[in-house]
């Protein structure tokens, strides 16, 4: 089903907003991105992805908040919707299994 | 306050970027910007905020994209698409020859602009081709005085430089070295400012200097290449003619643009030929020898230097007392990119083409275009009012009437740009077998670019929808009860316009028809038109080095050993071959005072043999002969007779300081082309200045004849290197251009009939299906087969009656003018109209006929059962 499958920096986009609550927007998202994994992304790249997964309905989003770095611009500041939580959720989900079952193999020795 | 980002960026921005996420983005970017200027300054920061801006430029965001909104007329087109196709193949064999027609016809036209476009291009690849005009010292000669050039440059010191070309020798040049020669028809001498106006691209040797030395030549990389091979020849010496003269090459240029009127293989030093002519003859005023060619500081100064023309005249010619010029003595300048198209003067550097080529051809794709443009009207039209019920059914559905125009245009248009692409695909695949028609050598890639392309496409929009348009507007206008109700077609008869565009049709068909019979009577006239001489079986040997030397000493010898070949039949000496221009010189009796008139006069120095090889008939008096001929003597032409208004026979005459007697009267036979008059001309008997071996054989081309006078030349002269060429050969040369218009209009005037044949069947076809009710109604109550036939076929009959009553009184005009053009003309005698007119009838009838047959043949139960 369309939505469901998500890629790595898709995730990584998501799980940016879900950390940042309130304030995710496109600069904070990347300074969350690129803070954390230490890769470089550009502006637009984040941008593009946050609406494709609001596309996707992972993500919805409002405008407010202007600043005046901004010059007096809104932003589209970003929150998970319940699926997009169910999407990340189940990404953890699998990974946590696979690790899990990976561990298991290491304990009996079968590595 | 901070500093602003590069605002014309952000323009860019709010152009492309869809409204909804303009706002958020440039927020995003003004605050990275704001970022980036405190950790980075402002310049970087600029930088980057540029970088990034462009990277936004997206399909998610763009306002362009189609993905997030489809209007419904996007959605119909595919639906139109669909319903074009089912009506394609629902009457596949009118929408095939309408499109085959049309691609015919855009395919012709194409190939045609092709060449328009190549004859236009002339001259144009050097850079400076706007600035420079040829100036010549009167309105009928091409060239000028050895002096003149540089007159013209003191007089004219604005002009940036005067160059000057001369022709090296006569025809044939042989340029060799060891083993290795290269034969060409075009050696100049130049001078050094000729460089910098042409701009001459150096492959090797200095620009600056390569023709400033005696006995110095430039040679062409086509000339390097077969003759030095890979390496540089600067330094190097060629052999000319044998080994008595060799230059020291100074430079390779780049071979010369084949687009051009300038053709030469290699330039020799203008002080070479100054070296070897005598000093009375480079002062002289009069001596036509140069080919100058002046560089103007702007393209608009020649009005200027025009105007200028008549006082220089008169300072040039100042040692002459009591000038009196005529209209045509006066100095004439020519632009160098008319030349190829608008100069015929006496002697041009060689056969020009003729801007009445550019005008036939252009006439001709435009004629072709036309009446593929009009079949497909006329055929579209015919099918669309067809569809009336469709289009009725439409709007009982719904469909407004700007829809269902919208429709068929876009079908119209979805037709003629299918054929459109057709056509440049075919005139790909076409092109080569057309360079070979015509002997050119026409690239697409180099003539057709982006722009014309786009043309292209454009006017094949605009037919789509010209054609469209009246159909879509007639079968919608119709109200959707009349539409349903009736038969199904709006109106009873071809209309009007319709009717029109056949005739208009067919007259130009008929226009190009009998151009192409009176083109054809005139170039069989040309060919076969008694000349006065006999060249068919002639054979011209080059005579120079060794050959020449062997000559000198024993004539008759040489020509004994020839003759005895078997298959020889005469063997003679000429210094001119049929089509070379003449020296043209001053000749008369010796009886004349200086002040006496007499005509410049074209000489040709010939051996005793030369009458009898090339079949001239003597009027009056003898041949020359070797015995009684001990010094130069002479045989005139009936023309120099009739201009001399004195019977010149017996007289002494004098030539070049030399005293003869003319000793005989010769028939005027033509020299040089048909499309020149004959002009005075004498033959001077001085075999050593005779630079061809003519002879004459049995049969033309006969191999082991020829095979053997190679042989025996070899032998007499183990150095030279064999060069002949056939004077047949040489003379279809002359008519090159006509020959080649000939075969383009044989070949397109048969394509023009073909198409107009298939719209004129594609009509008469709808016409008798229309009425196939009521053919059947009136054969049951008796009409005879005769009766309906004439009565279905009877209205194209008037169209064609009636375009042939516009086409004959059109192309009498026209061929009128063509022929204008040639001194010796057919007439126009009353078939060469009538027989296309009554073939274009009976082809017509045909058409018609054949499809009317089945129609009236039909059992009328099935026609009247029809539908």
């Amino acid at each position: 089903m369309k939505g469901t499958t998500i890629g790595e920096f898709e995730e990584l986009c998501l799980l940016s907003v879900g950390v940042l609550g309130d304030d995710a927007y496109g600069m904070t998202v990347k300074a969350e991105i690129e803070g954390r994994t230490g890769r470089k992304a550009t502006i637009s790249t984040i941008h593009s992805t946050l609406i494709r997964l609001e596309k996707k309905g992972l993500l919805e989003s409002r405008l407010g908040g202007a600043t005046e770095q901004r010059g007096g611009r809104t932003k589209r500041l970003f929150t998970l919707t319940a699926v997009g939580q169910q999407v990340i959720e189940e990404a953890r989900n699998i990974r946590n299994a696979m690790w899990d079952d990976m561990r298991d193999r290491v304990v009996t020795g079968s590595l | 306050m901070k500093h602003q980002p590069p605002k014309w960026i952000e323009r860019v921005l709010e152009w492309y970027c869809h409204p909804d996420y303009i706002d958020e983005i440039k927020g995003d970017l003004y605050e990275s910007f704001w970022v980036w200027e405190h950790s980075k300054g402002r310049i970087r920061a600029q930088f980057l905020f540029a970088i990034n801006t462009f990277l936004f430029l997206r399909m998610y965001n763009s306002r362009f994209s189609q993905i997030t909104y489809k209007s419904t007329s996007t959605t119909m087109l595919g639906h139109f698409l669909k319903v074009s196709v089912r009506n394609f193949k629902k009457h596949k064999s009118y929408n095939l020859a309408n499109i085959i027609g049309l691609t015919a016809g855009i395919t012709i036209s194409l190939i045609m602009s092709l060449h328009i476009k190549q004859e236009l291009s002339y001259e144009k690849s050097y850079p400076k081709h706007d600035r420079i005009a040829r100036v010549a010292m009167n309105h009928e000669w091409a060239k000028s005085s050895p002096v003149f050039a540089e007159e013209l440059q003191t007089y004219f010191p604005e002009l940036e430089a005067v160059g000057r070309f001369a022709r090296y020798m006569g025809d044939v040049v042989i340029l060799s070295k060891d083993e290795n020669k290269f034969i060409s028809n075009n050696v100049f001498q130049a001078d050094q400012p000729a460089i910098q106006i042409f701009d001459f691209e150096f492959v090797h040797g200095n620009p600056a200097v390569a023709l400033k030395r005696p006995n110095t030549a430039l040679i062409t990389e086509a000339v390097a290449g077969s003759i030095f091979g890979n390496k540089n020849p600067v330094g190097e010496t060629i052999n000319v003619n044998g080994n008595r003269v060799s230059f020291e090459i100074t430079g390779v240029i780049r071979n010369l643009p084949e687009n051009s009127h300038l053709k030469a293989d290699m330039f020799v030093s203008m002080p070479t030929f100054y070296e070897n002519i005598p000093q009375n003859w480079l002062e002289s005023r009069s001596w036509m020898v140069m080919y100058t060619y002046a560089l103007m500081p702007e393209a608009s100064y020649l009005e200027e230097l025009n105007a200028g023309l008549g006082e220089f005249q008169k300072y040039y010619l100042r040692d002459v007392p009591e000038l009196d010029l005529t209209e045509n003595d006066r100095m004439a300048t020519m632009r160098l990119t008319d030349i190829h198209l608008k100069s015929d003067k006496i002697q041009e550097m060689g056969q020009n083409s003729n801007i009445i080529y550019i005008y036939v051809f252009g006439a001709l794709a435009a004629i072709i275009i036309l009446i593929a443009a009009v079949n497909f009207v006329n055929i579209f039209t015919t099918l669309t009012l067809k569809r009336t019920k469709e289009v009725g059914l439409r709007k009982v559905i719904g469909a407004n009437r700007k829809q269902l125009i919208t429709q068929l245009l876009s079908e119209s248009v979805f037709s003629t740009v299918f054929a459109t692409i057709l056509g440049i695909g075919l005139c790909l695949l076409a092109l080569p077998f057309y360079n070979t028609l015509v002997d050119l050598k026409i690239s697409v890639f180099e003539v057709l670019v982006l722009k014309d392309l786009l043309l292209i496409f454009a006017g094949a929009i605009l037919l789509g929808l010209i054609s469209g348009l009246y159909p879509a507007w007639l079968v919608t206008g119709e109200s959707i009860t009349s539409t349903l109700s009736s038969g199904g077609h709006p109106q009873s008869n071809i209309s009007f316009l319709r009717k029109g565009l056949i005739v208009f049709q067919f007259m130009l068909s008929l226009f190009i028809l009998i151009g192409t019979v009176a083109i054809e009577r005139q170039m069989n006239f040309i060919n076969t038109r008694d000349v006065g001489y006999d060249a068919d079986e002639v054979t011209a040997i080059r005579v120079y080095g060794e050959l020449y030397g062997k000559l000198q000493e024993n004539r008759k010898g040489i020509f004994s050993r020839l003759r005895s070949i078997p298959g020889v039949k005469q063997v003679g000496l000429s210094s001119d071959l049929i089509g070379d221009p003449l020296s043209v010189e001053g000749f008369r009796p010796t009886s004349a005072t200086e002040d006496d008139e007499y005509p410049s006069t074209n000489m040709m120095w010939v051996d005793e043999n030369y009458i009898e090889v090339m079949g001239i008939e003597l009027v009056n008096g003898r041949n020359f002969h070797s015995k009684q001929d001990t010094s130069v003597a002479f045989i005139v032409n009936q023309k120099l007779v009739d201009t001399w208004g004195e019977y010149p026979m017996g007289k002494m005459a004098r030539f070049r300081g030399e005293t003869g007697p003319i000793v005989g009267i010769m028939e005027d036979y033509n020299y040089y082309s048909l499309r020149q008059k004959i002009e005075p001309m004498a033959l001077c008997y001085k075999p050593s200045w005779a630079g061809n071996l003519l002879v004459k054989t049995e049969s033309a081309g006969s191999n082991q004849t020829m095979v053997a006078i190679e042989e025996e030349v070899r032998a007499i002269a183990p150095s030279v290197l064999f060069y002949c060429n056939y004077l047949d050969d040489k003379i279809n040369g002359l008519y090159k251009g006509e020959n080649a218009m000939f075969r383009v209009f044989r070949v397109f005037t048969i394509l023009a009939l073909v198409i107009s044949c298939v719209g004129l069947l594609g009509l008469a076809a709808i016409e008798v299906q229309r009425r196939t009710k009521e053919v059947g109604i009136r054969k049951v109550l008796g009409a005879s087969g005769s009766q309906l036939l004439s009565l279905l076929s009877r209205q194209f009959i008037m169209m064609i009656a009636l375009s042939v009553g516009l086409g004959v009184p059109l192309s009498y005009i026209a061929i009128n003018e063509w022929l204008a053009n040639f001194s010796y003309q057919i007439t126009l005698s009353w078939w060469i109209f009538a027989v296309p007119s009554l073939v274009l009838l009976i082809l017509a009838l045909l058409v018609v006929a054949g499809h009317v047959t089945g129609t009236v043949k039909a059992n009328p139960v099935n026609s009247l059962r029809y539908e």
